[in-house]
């Protein structure tokens, strides 16, 4: 069972749909992607699955039952724009923030505790928020989200304004909780390179729509150009680039293109009959970037601008 | 509702806790006392023991001895002329000359004169020139031969006694007390709404500022934090205005006694009410409005009305500045969107003064009737006793409006939190109502 079932999710501002029928699922335990350009509608659909606002259209499932207010506890959030009581003391900020999730005061006091010692901070209680630096506050803030153990953890473009030091830290942490405490991430952002390192699936947004949702790797495989690099040494033969399509890169290195019904074995065994010396030879997938782009403005050309207004 | 309460522990512990909490509470009754002290002693000339000790120079020999020294005026009437007493006042410690020549009792202007590098004060000043009116008076009615026992008993004494046409048992406390109450209670409750309500508007800004409202609504839900705030911030309130009462009842409790020994009253009889006309008259004035006060017969009234009054309009303006509070980032783009909600409210202190004239004038009742003035005004009214009819009108329409102010407000709060680096006026909030 996923740990989130959206679906035909719609959010209308005014006139315009934020989010239009969006439908996908979460698995459980996994590091789930949402990606799309800023203003695709993202944060309307995070806000709508901490119910933060309400859906127009269209069902949410959270572990099998219908969303409800009860499941905010279980839920985890760091918004994209995210801060805390600047006067107040990180051990008081956290103990509120806990009880508003519905912990006991003693329960919220243990976990805080433990968390405090996990990053090495436990003598922050009693300093206030004001004082510590950006990247000290982001720790704390971090906390803030997982200390009530949730099951889903929704984190919006969580790496923004955080150091390397620190950005590592708390990634290691995310992928601890997933392995060892089973997990389940919604990580949304629009740079398309952490989604590679950290992400299994993916769900792209664009223009309020779910235009594509899949594993990153069988996406990749289902968005492969067949292209191949091919690197050697000495010279190729002059007219090799004739039966296959081939692009220079520099005198050592190719690019080759496999047409439809070719296999890339029949381009290595030639290459190897004509004496070319092969020291690398590696399918090019397509990285997230690209087919993140390529969906973008392939899909700005089908839909008509009339229908956005 | 678990979670409503979270927050109100949260806004009133932090602001209690605050140094600036304890200061402001203990701080303002000592000013205002202090300010009181002051313009009562100022006023007086009392200030400190020092005796205003005035010499007299007089030539025309028609005001020796007839002088009545006060607490802060005495008279000397050093021998000599008036050079001879410039000359020795230091000495004789005078705080200033008094020099009268050969006057025209019909003509005294411009010719008696104060000597002094000090100064006389009001009160004092006020003082000499009575007893110079006064003997110069005597002094003419002896020169027109009228004989002042028969003047004075043809004075006049009268004042209305007033009583109710079929309640036979009306309180008939003076009217100036009566308004005096009714001000004070109007201008209390616009102190409450004004300051409780910017109060409010500044802590859901600081909500917004700190950027932390976001992950707040993943957990609780916009109304819980609305009310969260509002509610707290009322019993941070409350607990100034106890310590306030508290404070204000403890001086009373102390002072009264002293006072009333001072003029021999029995504080029983004081209490009680029991005191005759001519007791009272006899008191000194701050003493006879404290009676009054204390036999005052209409605060279970006065109270209900005040604590009615008091709920609704601070649900209704804690409301509304909460959703200012909610729209805006910085204080300077609040100005667009305070003054519609503070416009009713000066409007309602300014109607208030209207009151000391006519409490029953057409302006004031519609405005204690309408919901967002009615706040201020009905309270004041109470005292003069309105209609029947109007009080249920005015409780009636204020409970009206208290919801839907609230859920007007809490569909902007609802938006406007969420909204970010955009600047917001009038006109942008009214369309978040359709959202």
């Amino acid at each position: 069972m996923p740990i989130l079932d959206i679906r035909g999710a719609s959010k209308h501002y005014r006139n315009v749909a934020a989010v239009d029928r969006v439908s996908f699922e979460v698995p459980k335990g996994k590091i789930f992607g949402l990606l799309g350009p800023n203003g695709a509608g993202k944060t309307s659909l995070i806000r709508m699955i901490t119910q933060i606002t309400g859906l127009d259209e269209g069902e949410i499932f959270f572990d099998g039952n219908q969303l409800h207010p009860r499941h905010t506890a279980e839920i985890g959030y760091m918004p994209e724009e995210r801060g805390l009581y600047k006067k107040m003391q990180v051990g008081d900020q956290l103990m509120y923030l806990a009880q508003l999730k519905d912990m006991s005061a003693k329960e919220a006091k243990t976990r805080i505790k433990e968390w405090l010692d996990r990053f090495d901070i436990n003598d922050w209680w009693p300093k206030k928020i004001e004082d510590l630096s950006k990247g000290m506050q982001q720790k704390v803030q971090f906390i803030s989200t997982v200390m009530h153990q949730p099951k889903l953890l929704i984190l919006d473009e969580p790496f923004s304004g955080l150091d390397p030091i620190n950005a590592t830290l708390i990634r290691e942490e995310i992928f601890r909780m997933v392995k060892e405490e089973n997990i389940s991430v919604i990580f949304s952002t629009h740079r398309m390179e952490q989604v590679e390192e950290i992400c299994e699936d993916i769900a792209l947004i664009n223009q309020g729509k779910c235009i594509l949702y899949g594993e990153v790797d069988e996406l990749k495989q289902q968005f492969k150009k067949n292209k191949f690099s091919m690197q050697h040494v000495g010279e190729l033969p002059e007219d090799f680039g004739t039966d296959f399509e081939m692009e220079n890169v520099d005198a050592h290195n190719h690019i080759f293109s496999i047409k439809e019904g070719q296999a890339s074995n029949e381009l290595l065994r030639k290459l190897v009959d004509r004496g070319v010396q092969v020291t690398g030879f590696n399918e090019i997938l397509p990285t997230m970037n690209e087919i993140f782009i390529e969906q973008v403005q392939s899909n700005r050309v089908m839909t008509p601008k009339t229908e956005a207004v | 509702m678990k979670k409503m309460w979270v927050i109100i522990k949260r806004e009133y512990l932090t602001r209690v806790k605050k140094r600036s909490f304890l200061i402001s509470t203990l701080l303002v009754p000592l000013l205002i006392t202090a300010f009181y002290a002051a313009m009562i002693l100022l006023a007086t000339g009392q200030g400190g023991a020092s005796k205003k000790s005035i010499a007299v120079v007089d030539e025309s020999g028609q005001f020796l001895q007839k002088f009545r020294d006060s607490k802060a005026v005495v008279f000397k009437y050093p021998k000599g002329t008036l050079e001879e007493v410039k000359a020795s006042s230091k000495e004789a410690e005078y705080t200033g000359i008094l020099h009268i020549p050969t006057i025209d009792i019909y003509k005294p202007n411009d010719n008696i004169t104060y000597f002094s590098d000090g100064t006389l004060g009001l009160a004092a000043n006020e003082y000499i020139e009575n007893q110079l009116r006064r003997r110069i008076k005597d002094l003419r009615m002896e020169d027109q031969q009228i004989d002042k026992e028969l003047l004075e008993s043809l004075e006049v004494d009268l004042s209305l006694t007033k009583e109710g046409l079929f309640e036979v048992n009306k309180d008939q406390t003076a009217e100036g007390i009566l308004s005096g109450i009714g001000y004070v209670m109007g201008l209390l409750l616009y102190f409450v709404l004004f300051f409780f309500g910017m109060m409010v508007m500044r802590a859901v800004k600081e909500e917004k500022t700190n950027r932390i409202v976001e992950v707040i609504v993943s957990s609780v839900k916009p109304m819980q934090l609305m009310f969260g705030k509002i509610i707290g911030i009322s019993f941070v309130g409350l607990t100034q205005f106890l310590i306030w009462g508290f404070l204000m009842y403890g001086g009373y409790a102390l002072l009264l006694p002293l006072m009333l020994r001072k003029n021999g009253i029995d504080q029983q009889a004081f209490n009680s009410g029991e005191l005759s006309k001519e007791q009272v008259d006899n008191l000194p004035d701050i003493s006879q409005l404290m009676y009054d006060l204390a036999n005052y017969g209409g605060y279970g009234e006065l109270i209900f009305y005040f604590l009615f009054f008091f709920l609704g309009g601070y649900l209704i303006y804690a409301s509304l500045f909460s959703a200012v509070g909610s729209a805006i980032e910085d204080e300077n783009d609040a100005q667009q969107l305070m003054l519609p909600v503070m416009m009713p409210i000066i409007i309602g202190v300014v109607i208030l003064s209207t009151l000391f004239n006519d409490p029953h004038n057409p302006v004031a009742t519609w405005a204690s009737i309408i919901p967002l003035t009615s706040p201020i005004v009905m309270p004041a009214r109470i005292p003069f006793d309105p209609p029947l009819w109007q009080r249920i009108a005015s409780i009636v329409s204020l409970v009206i409006s208290v919801f839907f102010f609230v859920w007007l407000s809490a569909k902007i709060f609802r938006v406007g939190i969420l909204m970010y680096g955009k600047r917001v006026n009038l006109k942008e909030v009214i369309k978040w109502l359709r959202y």
